[in-house]
């Protein structure tokens, strides 16, 4: 697998090198604005993306089928996707953190939630893309996540809308449970979505 | 021993069907696979790497039955398709870091010795590299592990006449150790010809045949006649038939027909005649 991470940090660094400024543009932003997440979590999400076109400059090279001819089995190039998933996450968060102390001008909660965002969003949208793309390919992929994201805002404004008072209430009382719960719920979705991931490629015909 | 069995292999697409495939490539010699498109060549390959898996049927490779549940058998296989798909931003250098990082058998030296050899530039990138330096970077990727199986699916068509005899060369290298075998498809029957000891005629999804390229001289001959000579030969020994305005040409078996004299058949003729034959 060691040969795979080396070829995916090759290709950010020369084909995505603009993408990589551009995401830690926005991180900084998000450090040097503390009271808006904003930034920060849109440089998150952004970073995510990158999976997706490298994915599709593999497809386009067809990389993948070159790789079936190789001594890896199919669930070696899904697992690198995802670890390299949370090592850029993980990555991004770091140095989110760093920037945040040497900016020093958020308190310590504020930028513990920021990140905590940053982490949850990026791993939510990785489990809800990577499934998808490997299943119908990026291009095809891109249509079905656009309608599962819309489906996702929507069911969100349901519950925000319908429920709000209640969660509102819930967190006043037992807000450390409540993300405790929340965490678990977003470790549990990527570890099946990688778990849904190997299952399709191994299934697929290249 | 065989570097690869395959028993009763069918596989079937819409539109396509493998039938009842059975072959054995002794270790040690090179086989060719010759066939028009869509005859089942590029199955034949993928099946044998576990890309495909087969409706019905056993494959063996090295020893090895599942590759996709065991794709370690693949470090001892070296595999060029027809089109080599490496990032097209990668530089060779690059490219052999990263097989580096995936085969644990990567010979780093003979890769280079490799590039060397094939004259394939370093400072170029794989999408600026001509068809026949990209198909170099192949066969260069496919050597450099050490393998003792070579599959060929079409890797030298489209390359220049020099190209292709230099690929062959290498190729009549490798063998030359008694544990390494070849088995390669091509449309480019001359290549096939100078290069293999076994030759397996496909055509749509069936084994026509599959003999010692040196005795498919000795079995077939190649007649000139007329249509009155055409009538006395038996209809068993006719392999195909061609009429022009100037007579008939048939591909006959020799044995059955001891008292004619043949002129000798290659093996483009016996296999155009063998397809035509069937069509008939």
């Amino acid at each position: 697998m060691k040969g795979l991470f080396y070829k995916d940090i090759l290709m950010l660094t020369r084909s995505f090198k603009a993408y990589l400024l551009m995401a830690l543009f926005f991180i900084v932003l998000g450090t040097i604005r503390p009271n808006n997440s904003f930034w920060a979590v849109y440089g998150s999400f952004f970073f995510v993306t990158l999976i997706s076109s490298l994915m599709a400059v593999d497809e386009q090279s067809r990389w993948l089928s070159y790789c079936d001819i190789m001594p890896l089995r199919r669930r070696d190039i899904i697992n690198e996707r995802y670890l390299l998933t949370l090592i850029l996450t993980a990555v991004l968060n770091v140095l989110f953190l760093i920037l945040s102390m040497i900016f020093r001008n958020a308190d310590r909660a504020t930028v513990l939630v920021s990140s905590g965002m940053m982490l949850a969003l990026s791993m939510l949208a990785s489990a809800i893309s990577l499934p998808i793309n490997v299943k119908f390919g990026t291009a095809k992929g891109q249509m079905v996540r656009m309608v599962v994201i819309i489906v996702m805002v929507g069911c969100g404004m349901f519950i925000i809308n319908y429920a709000g008072e209640i969660i509102e209430k819930l967190l006043q009382v037992k807000a450390p449970v409540l993300l405790a719960g929340a965490a678990a719920a977003i470790i549990l979705i990527f570890g099946l979505s990688w778990l849904l991931s190997i299952r399709i490629y191994e299934k697929k015909n290249l | 021993m065989s570097a690869i069995e395959i028993r009763n292999i069918n596989k079937s697409y819409p539109g396509f069907e493998l039938k009842d495939l059975n072959l054995d490539l002794p270790e040690g010699t090179i086989m060719g696979l010759v066939g028009e498109n869509g005859a089942g060549k590029s199955t034949t390959m993928k099946l044998l790497l576990g890309m495909i898996r087969p409706d019905s049927g056993s494959i063996n490779v090295l020893g090895e039955t599942d590759l996709r549940a065991r794709p370690q058998i693949k470090e001892e296989i070296g595999v060029v398709m027809e089109d080599v798909s490496f990032p097209t931003v990668l530089k060779i250098g690059e490219i052999g870091r990263i097989m580096a990082g995936i085969y644990r058998n990567w010979d780093a030296d003979e890769f280079a010795r490799m590039v060397k050899v094939l004259r394939i530039p370093e400072d170029k990138k794989f999408f600026e590299m001509s068809r026949g330096n990209r198909m170099k970077t192949g066969f260069a990727c496919a050597l450099a592990h050490h393998p003792r199986l070579l599959l060929l699916d079409e890797a030298t068509s489209g390359l220049d006449p020099v190209v292709r005899d230099e690929l062959l060369d290498i190729l009549m290298d490798f063998t030359k150790d008694e544990t390494h075998s070849i088995l390669m498809s091509s449309h480019i029957v001359s290549d096939l010809e100078k290069a293999c000891d076994y030759v397996c005629f496909l055509h749509d999804g069936r084994v026509l045949l599959v003999e010692e390229k040196d005795r498919i001289r000795e079995l077939y001959g190649k007649l000139q006649v007329t249509p009155e000579q055409f009538k006395e030969l038996d209809p068993a020994a006719v392999i195909g038939r061609r009429t022009t305005p100037y007579g008939t040409e048939v591909i006959v078996r020799k044995d059955r027909i001891p008292d004619w004299d043949t002129q000798p058949v290659d093996i483009e003729e016996l296999f155009v005649f063998m397809v035509k034959g069937e069509r008939q």
